[in-house]
């Protein structure tokens, strides 16, 4: 194969654009590795190690901005990217026009890489994974088999290069844990999972992961359906950030000029309860998806979407900003090199409160703590703000955990329950990073949900 | 793809610490999507996929390495990094490949490539204004058109060596009905193992006007009750219900640790007497369809459940290992970047003998789940859960008024067994099913069906 280093097929590829008649173009390309290691009693079960790049390509022709990707970089793909970039572009007819940008005045300086985790070895990974899925052994004799136990851990380098003149680029890693025992007590089976993300080392505790993971699971053990109808419900912060992620889409600004999101002329209006506030923090440290510049080489910064229920601004990249007449909030999104332009949030959550949850639990008096929900892309309605979850959790009764809930569902729409946020607790905290965004919030304590389990 | 020579080389370079079998999975995949909406089309992207991935067995353990340069120093590299992993004594292995060429069952009129972009952007221009044009609470439309070419090689230390293409094409509506204050969604996505021709027989405009018929419809609908109930599902996408609450717990993936309700339940009864299920990855043309799995193994029809006796998994080599049974060609991984593991292809309840009319009739009281939506199931637990999309309640085994936010969840093994009507008119409908090894294309199906009872999550 005749593979070419990047600045060579760059160059060449600058030239073919340039002939081809486009009038500025711009590459987008990554490059990384990733390990991964899992593990089953006590033998190493699945083991990836993996070199992978790709280069996205994208040119203003006649106007228009067309978009082509390759994963290999000889002679063949230079013309296939231009040629099929150029005919992508004929295809176009939006009015609303893609642009290249020249780059902001200033990027600020942050660093998203942490060399330490580069000197951990392959061997001391899978000894890692090896002692975590001991430690959720040991834990408890319920625990009758492990069935994901793994270490996980990447880096990234994206480059953006453009016919204006912008060269930008960030690199970024990080390791992952994750573990899911099996307990079994009187014929049933549970389970549960537990995650860590971070390039802290400080944080990566796979022991304590272990355990609480188990510890979930457990808490499981003879959970029956609640009966049918409304409860004011706590959701907890694992919960709440699932939800929040799936609702996200909804504060894009190119959702809300096509009439995707039910946020169109709500902008400095109240949106939700003074009890919610919701920031966008692309900054972060220690951000799973913190970054300098956006996908269109915009420069990041930290917002309030939402403050005390009033909705500050929607997020936008170039395009929507243009058409709304006002700034790109840095929010354009390219979660791949084989992706378009977009907008996604970064790191994204919901502002913590004063409360722990058991002071909430205590402040619902009876009600509903939801721990798990399942079914989120099919039974959440992103356009409706509908939902209808299947959900597992516990019934607080006089403010203390009363039994294990299982096998029902909760039901309500997004928009309403952003106004119904009662409190919100202090525990703050991300799920695993999806993409280019990474979401969390804290416990959040919810007037009422419908929610269908056992018959009167 | 790759020179013969080199698979050689690289497949004895991955056996030289220790593995007791290698494989190699070269894939070159191009790709185009065309997205429409607001009227006018304004995503276009096409782009080329290519790598290989290297996968070593030594008994259960597996390691797997995966790289975008084929050339080959890459590729002995990239064998060896995974070989080290197993760190085990050197041998010397000396590989023969001899090349296989199956039948080619879903033959191809038009490849994509060979198609004019602007007229991939007509049929989705078509489908769009049909939706569009439906109603005027039809406020929003997006209409998606994809299509996939991937040539795929596959060759491994037992001496086998064979190429397969598989082209699929797709088409997505979403339509949003809006009164102003709600918003309502309706979705149709036909997908065949076809090139262009798959619209001599999919109609756009029937799609796209048929997305909106259900959102427009779901505007208009009250909120679904709560509770437990019967619910008869419709033919069709319906047959998620199955693939979810109990395909998923017949990958040998879950199976072989243990991890599913119906590991170890060959043979027993596990669903209601009316219930035959079953996978075939070799139906002409349809969505879910392969000539060879991702390890290289023909496709077959395999019996999952007779009668609702467990007759069959899904399985893959490494996990029939475990399980001491023969792979089913049921392998899959969305590209190179993932190892393979046993997943569903075209998975189906069998046609029975009940009349759809008798069983809308013979339901005092119920919900008629007419479209589904997504769902997902925990094999462990086999928990499952649903969303429909397009549901009304059934009165006095009448169908009545339609009803919007409905969810269906249980646990797969209970459900299967509360199977009580199963109808003749069975048909598919296409979807992407995701788990550990991607996101790769599959068939639901079913005939129409009543289940006894359900817990209906609404409000």
């Amino acid at each position: 194969m005749g593979n070419m280093n990047f600045t060579e097929f760059k160059e060449k590829l600058f030239d073919a654009a340039r002939k081809k008649g486009f009038t500025d173009f711009e590459i987008f390309y990554t490059s990384g590795e990733n390990f991964g290691v899992t593990v089953y009693r006590g033998e190493i079960d699945n083991y990836s190690v993996n070199a992978t790049r790709g280069l996205g390509f994208r040119g203003i022709f006649e106007g228009k901005m067309g978009y082509s990707y390759t994963e290999i970089l000889d002679d063949e793909a230079v013309d296939l990217l231009v040629e099929n970039a150029k005919v992508n572009a004929t295809i176009i007819d939006d009015e609303d026009k893609e642009e290249i940008f020249a780059g902001s005045e200033k990027y600020s300086n942050i660093n998203c890489y942490n060399e330490e985790l580069d000197d951990i070895s392959a061997d001391r990974k899978i000894e890692l994974a090896m002692e975590m899925e001991k430690t959720a052994l040991e834990e408890d004799k319920r625990v009758k088999d492990v069935r994901h136990c793994s270490v996980h851990s990447f880096a990234v380098n994206v480059s953006l290069v453009n016919s204006k003149g912008l060269e930008l680029s960030h690199r970024t890693n990080a390791i992952y844990a994750m573990l899911s025992p099996v307990v079994e007590e009187n014929g049933k089976t549970n389970t549960a999972m537990e995650f860590i993300a971070t390039r802290n080392l400080r944080d990566f505790n796979v022991h304590n992961l272990a355990k609480e993971a188990v510890r979930k699971s457990l808490s499981f053990i003879g959970a029956k359906p609640v009966r049918t109808g409304k409860y004011m419900v706590i959701l907890n912060n694992e919960t709440a950030s699932d939800i929040l992620e799936t609702y996200s889409s909804i504060f894009s600004a190119e959702r809300v000029q096509k009439g995707m999101s039910l946020l169109k002329d709500k902008t400095g209006k109240m949106v939700g309860s003074k009890a919610l506030t919701i920031i966008d923090d692309p900054l972060m440290e220690n951000g799973m998806v913190s970054a300098p510049f956006d996908g269109e080489g915009v420069a990041c910064y930290k917002k309030e979407v939402i403050k005390e229920g009033q909705l500050v601004t929607l997020l936008y990249n170039l395009k929507a900003a243009a058409k709304d007449g006002v700034k790109s909030t840095g929010n354009a999104s390219r979660p791949s090199y084989a992706s378009t332009i977009d907008i996604a949030p970064s790191n994204f959550y919901i502002k913590p409160g004063e409360l722990e949850l058991e002071a909430l639990c205590q402040k619902m008096h009876n009600g509903l703590l939801i721990t798990e929900v399942q079914g989120l892309h099919s039974g959440a309605n992103t356009i409706s703000g509908d939902f209808s979850l299947a959900a597992k959790g516990f019934e607080i009764v006089n403010g203390k955990i009363s039994r294990p809930v299982e096998q029902i569902t909760i039901a309500g729409n997004f928009y309403k329950m952003m106004e119904d946020v009662i409190e919100v607790g202090k525990d703050l905290r991300f799920g695993v990073p999806s993409g280019v965004s990474s979401f969390g919030s804290p416990a959040l304590l919810i007037r009422e949900l419908s929610v269908a389990g056992l018959n009167d | 793809m790759v020179p013969k020579k080199v698979l050689e080389e690289v497949l004895a370079k991955a056996l030289s610490l220790g593995g007791d079998f290698a494989e190699i999975f070269v894939e070159d995949r191009v790709s185009t999507s065309i997205r429409m909406m607001n009227g006018s089309i304004n995503n276009v992207i096409s782009g080329r996929d290519y790598g290989a991935g290297i996968r070593i067995m030594k008994g259960f353990k597996c390691v797997y390495a995966y790289t975008n340069d084929v050339g080959r120093a890459s590729l002995l590299d990239t064998a060896y990094k995974a070989a080290c992993a197993l760190k085990d004594s050197g041998q010397e292995i000396d590989i023969n490949l001899s090349e296989r060429i199956y039948t080619n069952i879903h033959p191809v009129l038009y490849v994509p490539s060979s198609v004019d972009t602007r007229k991939k952007a007509a049929i989705v221009r078509e489908a769009y204004k049909a939706a569009k044009d439906y109603s005027p609470e039809i406020v929003q439309v997006v209409a998606w058109y994809g299509d996939v070419d991937q040539k795929v090689l596959i060759a491994n230390s037992d001496g086998l060596l064979v190429e397969d293409r598989r082209i699929r094409t797709r088409l997505h509506i979403q339509s949003v009905a809006s009164d102003g204050k709600e918003n309502q969604t309706g979705f149709t996505g036909p997908g065949r193992s076809m090139g262009f021709e798959m619209f001599e027989t999919i109609d756009p405009e029937a799609y796209g006007r048929e997305a909106s018929r259900m959102a427009v419809t779901m505007l208009h609908a009250d909120l679904c009750p709560a509770g437990r109930m019967p619910v008869v599902i419709d033919n069709g996408f319906g047959g998620v219900i199955f693939h979810e609450a109990c395909g998923h717990g017949l990958e040998a993936t879950f199976v072989s640790k243990g991890h599913s309700v119906f590991a170890g339940k060959l043979g027993e009864k596990v669903a209601s007497e009316k219930v035959t299920a079953i996978d075939d990855g070799t139906i002409p043309n349809a969505w879910g369809s392969i000539n060879i799995d991702d390890e290289g193994i023909p496709s077959q029809r395999k019996v999952l459940i007779e009668k609702g006796i467990l007759k069959g998994y899904m399985v893959d080599k490494l996990n029939g290992r475990r399980m001491g049974m023969a792979p089913t060609g049921s392998s899959r991984r969305q590209s190179y970047k993932y190892a393979p593991t046993s997943r569903m292809t075209n998975t189906y309840i069998a046609p029975g003998e009940d009349n759809e009319e008798d069983i809308i009739a013979s339901t005092p009281e119920g919900l008629y789940a007419k479209e589904m939506g997504g769902g997902s199931v925990d094999p462990v637990t086999g928990e499952f859960n649903f969303a429909v999309a397009e549901a009304y309640l059934i009165k006095n085994g009448k169908i009545d008024k339609p009803v919007r936010g409905a969810t269906l969840i249980g646990k797969g093994s209970e459900i299967l067994l509360k199977i009580d009507m199963v109808g003749k008119n069975l048909d598919m409908g296409q979807g992407m099913c995701g788990s550990i090894s991607g996101s790769v294309p599959t068939n639901v199906g079913q005939p129409m069906i009543r289940v006894s009872e359900i817990t209906v999550g609404g409000r």
